[in-house]
């Protein structure tokens, strides 16, 4: 009898301590993006324009949508300049941080440096690496520029993030760059878990080095690169600080992506009601995607 | 034998893949370097010099201490983030410490629930957010304060913070909880004299995420603040040097190596914790 009340209060101690130590964080949780995200659905069906004078909120049915989907072509550019980005962003680093965790995968000379320089980008605050690379891409005294008319590559000096058709590949690939350590640190942990006996046991069975890879390395980095190529997509989604530090979404639109677009609508123009419709809609999209991305490579399995 | 295994053929041409790649990563840094010890006329020289002819220190002098038509600079700057940084770190790592070890040690939730739901809070847009922040704030009369900022790198460090830190606790054999148990120690007592210093390298590894999350953060800074004097480092440094009519490139490079230099130190010191707390969770032990 006593044992058994005994664990009864150790078994509910255990649990109450579970409790008391999830509760700050849900808290927190709730506060910061539960109340957010619900209070900027609610504004999405009113009609808030601080600029028109409106003072508060006024219900507006689904009107913001209806005017985002059917009549503001701004709204699909940026949609369209957005996947552009995210695709080619995570696209970009997955080949070029996968090419390195397999370089490095296998002991090769001066492993431990090789990763710690291929890794420290990742870490330079993203305002520097705008910065940085807007002064290497300036047009007229930029570096890039010198260096690809000596090696005879270009003719003339480019205006990287001043031409429409070059600005949003310029940015594509700086931030690629600070994106690629990422991808490949993830990667190089992925390879590190594939057991040898596999590798070994693909290799007696006559498995040539394409064989395994395709077989034996691709298979177990699935999870891996599933949950990388997610994250990148939806980081690069989100990502705001590149564009808007470096080319505000210009020149006109070229580079206006949904960040952009919404932050200019709440925040340049005031209109959060049909700022945070968009946001929602943003919302529901990478949602939606996600399910059917994880669904998809899941199935693809067998 | 080790000679013959690193000279192998196909080792050679990682080698050389490798250095390929790697001037990509140090030209880079190297220019901003570079660039950062020119006066104003040699940064805009043609053909640009490899190297600074004439070194000088007069961009960092000006970007420390006194810069022209400023009244508060980088140092406040760095002061603000500083503090916001300190504060992410000290309310995202202990939040996240508690709740890790909750999801680390009680069955009720698997991993695959919690890497979704640290993606699903990833996929709320910051903008949308933002909107509701500024509102939020205003009312609060949180906005143009380093403690609304805190809360907002707060709640974007903390779902990876907690997914990092599972990882770390899933290390920590239960055995040695359930001896302590034996031995007589409180549920309670387990977790603050056994489980938190066991994992100490853990919580140093998501500290330094914070910190880094919270360095970097512009959006939100852009925004929820309004004042020079309040201002933290990536709005700072835009709006010091971007959109003026005349670029000072010189004095953008050494704010940045500035910024800079603090990180490189907190990441040779942590690289091998944080590469190891940013896999954990991903990779199936």
């Amino acid at each position: 009898m006593k044992i058994k009340e005994k664990k009864l209060t150790r078994s509910l101690s255990k649990l109450q301590l579970a409790i008391l130590f999830v509760l700050p964080s849900i808290f927190v949780i709730i506060f910061t993006l539960g109340y957010p995200i619900g209070y900027g659905a609610w504004l999405s069906f009113h009609d808030y324009s601080l600029i028109d004078g409106k003072e508060a909120p006024t219900f507006a049915g689904i009107t913001n949508y209806i005017y985002a989907v059917t009549q503001d072509s701004l709204f699909w550019v940026s949609l369209k300049n957005t996947l552009v980005y995210a695709i080619g962003v995570v696209a970009l680093s997955f080949i070029a941080g996968f090419s390195i965790a397999l370089a490095l995968n296998k002991p090769i000379a001066g492993r431990g440096f090789w990763r710690t320089l291929f890794f420290f980008p990742w870490v330079i605050p993203s305002v520097v690496v705008s910065l940085l690379f807007m002064w290497m891409f300036n047009a007229n005294y930029g570096i890039v520029n010198y260096i690809l008319l000596k090696l005879g590559l270009i003719n003339e000096y480019i205006g990287w993030l001043i031409s429409p058709n070059l600005a949003m590949l310029t940015l594509i690939i700086i931030t690629a760059w600070k994106l690629t350590p990422f991808m490949m640190v993830m990667f190089l942990a992925g390879l590190q878990t594939i057991p040898k006996e596999q590798v070994e046991a693909a290799i007696v069975d006559g498995a040539k080095g394409v064989q395994v890879f395709r077989y034996v390395t691709i298979p177990n980095l699935r999870e891996m690169i599933m949950i990388v190529t997610l994250m990148g997509m939806i980081w690069e989604f989100q990502d705001f600080t590149y564009i808007w530090v470096i080319t505000k979404g210009g020149p006109v639109t070229a580079t206006t992506t949904w960040p952009i677009y919404i932050y200019k609508t709440a925040f340049r123009f005031f209109d959060l009601g049909y700022a945070s419709s968009m946001g929602v809609i943003w919302m529901i999209a990478i949602l939606v995607f996600s399910i059917f991305y994880i669904k998809f490579l899941s199935s693809e399995k067998h | 034998m080790i000679a013959k295994r690193f000279m192998s053929g196909s080792n050679i041409f990682k080698l050389i893949f490798l250095i390929i790649c790697s001037i990509f990563v140090i030209f880079p840094l190297y220019w901003m370097l570079s660039t950062s010890f020119k006066n104003l006329g040699d940064v805009l020289s043609m053909p640009p010099q490899l190297w600074p002819i004439r070194p000088t220190l007069e961009n960092f002098k000006r970007v420390l201490f006194a810069y022209p038509g400023q009244r508060v600079f980088f140092m406040t700057f760095f002061k603000n983030s500083l503090i916001v940084g300190s504060g992410t770190v000290i309310f995202s790592t202990s939040l996240a410490a508690l709740s890790a070890y909750v999801f680390s040690r009680y069955r009720f939730v698997g991993r695959k629930v919690i890497l979704n739901a640290v993606l699903i809070f990833q996929m709320f847009p910051l903008v949308l957010l933002l909107i509701s922040f500024y509102a939020m704030f205003s009312k609060l009369g949180l906005l143009n304060t380093h403690i609304g900022l805190i809360i907002a790198h707060t709640s974007f460090a903390l779902p990876l913070c907690t997914w990092m830190l599972k990882g770390f606790f899933d290390k920590i054999p239960k055995s040695i909880e359930e001896a302590a148990l034996i031995d007589g120690c409180s549920q309670l007592q387990i977790v603050t004299k056994i489980i938190f210093p066991l994992a100490l390298p853990g919580i140093f590894s998501v500290a330094v995420f914070a910190f880094l999350t919270s360095w970097d953060e512009y959006l939100f800074a852009l925004t929820l603040i309004a004042t020079d004097e309040v201002r933290t480092l990536p709005p700072g440094m835009v709006l010091t040097f971007v959109g003026q009519f005349e670029i000072r490139w010189g004095d953008m490079m050494a704010a940045s190596v500035v910024v800079t230099i603090p990180i490189a130190i907190i990441f040779l010191i942590s690289q091998r914790l944080l590469i190891e707390g940013l896999t954990s969770g991903a990779v199936k032990e």
